[in-house]
């Protein structure tokens, strides 16, 4: 019904109805008979909701003296109580958070072990072929099988690894075997450079370079920063030479 | 919403300023002034939102305690009878959300037939039925305009809202009311 009506009309005719004014209502009427039968209701509605308010003032009862109450307290709406709630889960969560924390700080786990296989991990290629004279591997390595029984962490210039080449410079197999070491080299002058052919099986690097050292006439110096100086053999009167930092003595390989 | 609130400031002689002040420096007897002439008008509120008069009774006094204790805050911008009135419906929309399961089951007495309690018998049933299905809110703004007769301004300014806010709140709420009512008939 309210649909009908245009909301202009309709605001007038509450207007009308709540003020209750005959020559209002006479005026309305006059001008929309068509809504002669709404403005009747609602002027009903109106007078009767007014009248509900009159009645019930009959009921109502004096005063009673005002005492304060002790436990007056404003009703907590539930959008506050909805945020306290919500705020005591967070700090829930923020309190466990905070003590596992505490306790992960207190009790680190233990470190797991390093455990180091068969085959040395090498910083960076180990097998590089020469430059100079290509190497033709003799045999293709497959990759060490780790072992069952897990090596504790050594360096990996004592650990045992194969290092075999049908033919090659002798620099380059001593730059493969400080790799296969986990060590930088340097070649000093004076070391020859001959092709030659190497086939070492569970040997340490160190061993290698003093194996080779022996043949080739090299002495091995591990600097003791990741390393090895490779220094020619020379006449005993001559003086040795200095480390490569100048701070740590080097150390002949034996 | 400020503005509404500055032109509603007294101007002039204003007795409840005084039993404030009254109250403010030790004489309980200019609350106790206050509460008297207010109760009904309160009561009012409370009864039309809360449609109960033992739960108006209580919210009354839940009001006035409140008032009591805050008075000290109130800072005299608007009418002490406007802020009153807005504490009122508020604390009685609030009593009659926290009261929704009682007032259905009101509801559903009437509806079978039996009798009903003696504080709704005092109420145009049609009426009463009416304003008990409208939400709080609702309720309040008729309670305000019809029964306190009060202006546009000062629903406004009990509902913290401006008037023309106000005015469109108490079209939709006559207008539910409407429908609730014939739906009666």
């Amino acid at each position: 019904m309210k649909s009908k009506i245009p909301q202009e009309i309709d605001k007038l005719m509450w207007s009308v109805a709540e003020e209750g004014s005959p020559n209002a209502l006479t005026e309305f009427e006059q001008r929309y008979p068509e809504h002669k039968f709404e403005l009747a209701r609602r002027l009903t509605m109106v007078r009767e909701l007014r009248g509900a308010k009159k009645g019930k003032s009959e009921v109502v009862v004096r005063a009673p003296r005002f005492q304060p109450r002790a436990t007056a307290q404003p009703a907590v709406p539930s959008w506050l109580r909805a945020g306290l709630i919500a705020m005591g889960v967070v700090s829930l969560g923020a309190f466990a958070f905070v003590i596992t924390s505490m306790s992960a700080t207190v009790n680190p786990p233990a470190p797991a072990p390093v455990i180091q296989t068969g085959e040395p991990k090498g910083p960076e290629v180990v097998y590089m072929p020469p430059k100079q004279i290509p190497a033709k591997p003799v045999d293709q390595t497959p990759p060490v099988q780790p072992k069952t029984e897990p090596v504790e962490a050594k360096d990996a210039l004592l650990l045992p690894t194969d290092i075999a080449v049908e033919i090659a410079p002798l620099q380059t197999v001593l730059r493969m075997v400080a790799a296969a070491g986990a060590r930088r080299i340097t070649i000093l002058e004076g070391l020859g450079n001959p092709d030659i052919r190497v086939d070492f099986r569970k040997k340490a690097p160190v061993e290698i370079l003093q194996e080779l050292g022996k043949d080739y006439a090299f002495t091995p110096y591990d600097q003791g920063d990741g390393s090895i100086v490779i220094v020619p053999a020379r006449d005993e009167k001559e003086p040795k030479p200095e480390t490569a930092s100048g701070t740590k003595p080097s150390t002949k390989i034996q | 919403m400020a503005v509404v609130v500055d032109k509603q400031t007294p101007q002039g002689f204003d007795e409840d300023s005084i039993l404030i002040d009254r109250y403010l420096s030790g004489d309980h007897g200019g609350f106790e002034d206050l509460y008297a002439k207010y109760y009904d008008k309160v009561f009012g509120i409370a009864r039309g939102i809360l449609l109960d008069n033992d739960e108006a009774a209580d919210a009354v006094q839940e009001i006035f305690t409140l008032v009591y204790r805050n008075l000290v805050r109130f800072d005299r911008r608007s009418r002490f009878s406007t802020w009153l009135f807005r504490v009122a419906v508020n604390r009685s929309i609030q009593e009659a959300r926290r009261y929704k399961y009682r007032h259905r089951q009101v509801e559903l007495t009437e509806a079978s037939g039996q009798t009903a309690p003696e504080t709704i018998e005092a109420i145009d049933p049609k009426i009463e039925s009416s304003l008990a299905k409208l939400n709080p809110a609702d309720r309040a703004l008729i309670v305000l305009f019809y029964w306190e007769e009060l202006s546009l301004q000062d629903i406004a300014a009990s509902l913290g809202c401006n008037v023309n806010a106000a005015k469109t709140r108490l079209y939709r709420a006559r207008e539910r009311f409407r429908i609730l009512y014939e739906e009666e008939q």
